[in-house]
């Protein structure tokens, strides 16, 4: 989060729960945890749960902080937690980062029940990553449990990750696309008309998803009266086992995907790649950027040589397939700094939810202390007919340093791309055209031509006042 | 009957009942239709979850004498 000072500020998602809510000072983040919601709060802390979430990874850790800082009245306490290092939504995450926080959301309230609580709230959004790891963010979602009563945040749950799950991996991988728009979950009557048949054969996704979606239209508009001991603590533990299975038994193969394979399937050799590898680490040295993203990062090859030094790197592709597997990749070697998400230079994530304040767009969690732009430009070109002052004055909004290559039209991957198309209807593809455009946003500090091509690595920095395209 | 029919049958009950759902309205408030679901289900999963447990426990108990009357005769 960028730095800031002056009064707090409230965060725009933080609305909805009268038992407190977040807000940013001078940079930090703080929630404010209101007498409503003061019961809950102790009872979380005084049950030993906290200590147990924050222990297994599965929940923010915070400190209690003055209660002078509270900018409203009605304050039981203020709580400075530990800020994500870079806030991302589900509709960013790959099919494996959607399923590991759906795991942890219901291990959270697995544990939260053998202690007396109960998660109030089941969001997506109420998860963040930190690397490869998620944890839950809403320290003030954990209610005291009533037993008898059902789970109150069954709905979105069922929603916000097990409709999304399932379509992803039984229908089309681009049907999570949908968590854009319907920013409080899918509705489950669109998940089951779109789910193919033999998904219902499955008994969890048939209770969860299609009865489910069947009582909600039976019952919709009537007032279920919910009876003392309606729903036992054994029924609710039973509830999470069954969610918990049939999240676990959800898979997808990331493959078929015009970009899974790019790296297999790339002109240059290996002596060039480290040759590449060794000029972009060079670059970054001279930078020293604590925070990189990684535009158009296919499966994160130059993500792991700035995260040799940066300290976070946001790698970024359009392509979940190549997501997934550099999430998988980053599980396995246990990387912390490298957070893979979902995201399309051509259509980026937007303001979204009430009053535009509820999702950042991109730019918003912007600007970056360096970006890597490597083999990116021409597909931007060539895939969207951008010019390249446009692409140069985008990417002057989003990083203060800039690590750009260059790709001559006469390179056999521009010829691919150009197969099926007419070069008369093009931008001028030409390193004269391609330098003059970025002239105008950024300074050239580096220049460095590629080994066995007629590609050129350059380092650059944004001016100061970039001027309209 | 085995648990495991017996969760079948009640399954296939519970689809056959809401088959004759009418068409849901999005204005009106889909948690009650969540909360009927839990409530309809509740004794399919307490059902479910008591089996399960139990069947843990034996697992464990079995494991755990297999372990103590192994050849090496070290307890777990």
């Amino acid at each position: 989060m960028p730095a800031e000072t002056g009064g707090p500020r409230r965060l725009g998602a933080s609305f909805r729960d009268p038992a407190g809510f977040v807000f940013a000072q001078d940079g930090t983040l703080y929630r404010q945890v209101n007498l409503a919601g003061a019961a809950d709060y102790d009872l979380l802390m005084s049950s030993g749960l906290y200590q147990e979430l924050v222990q297994a990874g599965l929940l923010v850790a915070h400190e209690e902080a003055p209660l002078e800082l509270a900018p409203e009245p009605g304050t039981h306490k203020v709580l400075r937690p530990q800020a994500a290092p870079f806030v991302s939504y589900p509709y960013e995450w790959c099919f494996g980062q959607l399923k590991e926080a759906a795991l942890t959301t219901l291990e959270v309230q697995r544990r939260a029940l053998v202690r007396g609580l109960c998660l109030k709230d089941a969001s997506a959004y109420n998860v963040q990553f930190w690397g490869v790891r998620p944890m839950l963010i809403d320290t003030l979602s954990l209610e005291r449990y009533q037993e008898g009563r059902p789970w109150v945040a069954y709905r979105q749950f069922c929603s916000h990750f097990l409709a999304p799950l399932a379509l992803m991996a039984l229908k089309d991988w681009r049907l999570g696309r949908l968590l854009r728009i319907d920013l409080d979950g899918l509705p489950l009557d669109l998940a089951q008309a779109l789910l193919p048949r033999r998904a219902l054969l499955s008994p969890g996704l048939l209770m969860h998803i299609g009865l489910h979606a069947k009582s909600q239209a039976r019952f919709g508009d009537r007032k279920v009266e919910v009876k003392d001991k309606a729903f036992s603590r054994r029924a609710m533990l039973g509830l999470v086992e069954s969610l918990q299975g049939a999240v676990q038994r959800l898979s997808w193969r990331p493959q078929g995907t015009p970009w899974a394979a790019y790296y297999d399937d790339t002109n240059y050799s290996q002596a060039a790649a480290r040759n590449k590898a060794e000029l972009v680490r060079q670059m970054l040295a001279a930078a020293g950027p604590r925070t990189v993203w990684d535009l158009g990062a296919n499966t994160g090859l130059y993500s792991r040589v700035a995260a040799e030094t940066a300290g976070l790197v946001v790698s970024f592709d359009l392509d979940m397939a190549a997501v997934e597997q550099n999430f998988r990749r980053c599980q396995q070697d246990g990387e912390r700094r490298i957070l893979p998400l979902v995201m399309d230079l051509n259509n980026p994530s937007p303001d979204l939810g009430w009053d535009w304040c509820e999702r950042d767009s991109l730019a918003v969690r912007g600007p970056a202390e360096a970006a890597l732009a490597l083999a990116l430009v021409h597909h931007l070109v060539i895939g969207n007919n951008l010019p390249f002052a446009r692409i140069a004055a985008l990417l002057a909004r989003l990083c203060r340093w800039l690590v750009v290559e260059y790709i001559p039209p006469d390179d056999s991957q521009v010829q691919r791309l150009l197969a099926n198309r007419q070069a008369a209807g093009l931008h001028d593809l030409s390193l004269e055209a391609f330098e003059a455009a970025f002239g105008r946003f950024f300074q050239v500090q580096q220049s460095r031509p590629l080994a066995e091509s007629g590609r050129v690595l350059y380092l650059m920095r944004a001016k100061e006042k970039t001027e309209k395209t | 009957m085995s648990a495991g029919r017996k969760c079948i049958l009640s399954l296939l009950i519970l689809v056959l009942g809401l088959l004759w759902a009418r068409p849901a309205w999005a204005y009106l408030d889909p948690g009650a239709g969540s909360y009927a679901l839990q409530i309809i289900i509740a004794s399919l999963l307490g059902g479910a979850f008591f089996l399960r447990s139990q069947w843990r426990r034996l697992k464990s108990f079995f494991q755990r004498k297999r372990h103590q009357d192994g050849p090496d005769g070290h307890a777990g």
